[in-house]
């Protein structure tokens, strides 16, 4: 943090301190996890961190993920088929980010990222800082793409409610108004 | 702890093998692959970032790209949506967790999974049929921006 000169503090739960700089507009952050009895670790990125009602948001949208699916299931045997959605993604958008979000045996199979693909990476903190400090991570790592105002596509099903991450990613992308689409996460103002 | 998740795989999914007609494919982090003639059973293990354990079923012919594998929290859905619902894939970091999570698992691919493991066409149909309720519900939260057509 000597490089950047000033950071301050903004938060701080155990065990992990993050710390934002402004010397770059409150675009970077680092995070500094302690666990007692185990190395300190220190991770860094260039991207903007949560705020509070982001993360109010991120929390209330997490509830109840199959209520409406209950229904659908209910009603399976008398219900019309759904209405296949017709959706060219190139056609509309043309350009994307190339980053892929989902859960990590989707990204990770044979075959999951095209030409041009990616996803997020970086040394987990989640064994030595916990889970909390690991999506700190991830949340502004994600925000450093979403800045980019382009397209990311999601590899797994909108089913698929059982990874932490990936719920907390969508989540995200919902309360910064960004729309499902095709398999992509379209940005409001795309 | 690579070698301990494919010798306690090998034996909570041996009935892969037994019951099912699956042949284990060679393993390398961080899947352990069973393969039929028109299955795969994708054991997911991030031995060397977070410790997610995760399965992945799929039809040999899907493009991963363009269809996404059913998932466990999906296999759940179609007989019990509650369950699902609280369905959170486990992080197992220990040998001994590992273990009883693994065995957990294939507990819920035996009770859950087995018209997807037989390559049923009904139960991959539900799934698509859900899936596609699921991103109307997500189209429908944020509906400003929509581009869809309907056919």
């Amino acid at each position: 943090m000597a490089i950047l000169g000033i950071a301050l503090p903004i938060a701080a739960s155990e065990p992990v301190i993050a710390v934002e700089c402004f010397g770059y507009d409150g675009q970077c952050q680092a995070t500094i996890g302690y666990d007692e009895g185990l190395p300190p670790t220190f991770a860094y990125d260039s991207a903007a961190t949560p705020t509070a009602e982001r993360e109010a948001n991120r929390r209330a949208g997490a509830s109840s993920p199959f209520a409406k699916i209950a229904e659908f299931l209910a009603a399976e045997g008398t219900a019309q088929t759904a209405t296949q959605l017709e959706f060219n993604f190139a056609n509309d958008f043309g350009q994307n980010s190339g980053l892929v979000i989902g859960r990590g045996a989707d990204l990770s199979a044979p075959g999951a990222l095209g030409t041009g693909e990616y996803k997020l990476g970086w040394f987990s903190v989640q064994s030595t800082s916990g889970m909390d400090a690991e999506w700190s991570v991830n949340q502004a790592k994600l925000q450093n793409v979403m800045n980019l105002n382009l397209p990311i596509r999601d590899a797994s099903s909108l089913l698929d409610t059982g990874g932490f991450y990936l719920n907390n990613e969508r989540s995200m992308l919902q309360s910064a108004g960004w729309n499902y689409q095709g398999g992509y996460w379209v940005p409001p103002t795309h | 702890m690579w070698e301990k998740f494919i010798e306690t795989t090998t034996r909570h999914f041996r009935f892969l093998e037994t019951e099912l007609g699956f042949t284990p494919k060679t393993a390398k982090p961080p899947f352990a692959i069973y393969e039929s003639s028109n299955m795969q059973v994708l054991i997911y293990y991030d031995v060397n970032g977070r410790h997610e354990l995760d399965l992945r079923v799929r039809n040999l012919s899907d493009d991963p790209r363009k269809t996404p594998a059913v998932g466990m929290t999906e296999m759940m859905l179609l007989t019990d949506w509650q369950r699902a619902e609280k369905y959170q894939s486990p992080f197992p970091s220990t040998e001994a967790s590992l273990d009883i999570e693994i065995q957990r698992l294939a507990e819920l691919v035996r009770k859950y999974s087995f018209a997807f493991l037989k390559g049923d066409k009904d139960a991959f149909e539900r799934i698509e049929r859900l899936r596609r309720e699921r991103e109307k519900e997500f189209g429908a939260q944020n509906p400003p921006f929509n581009r869809l057509r309907k056919t």
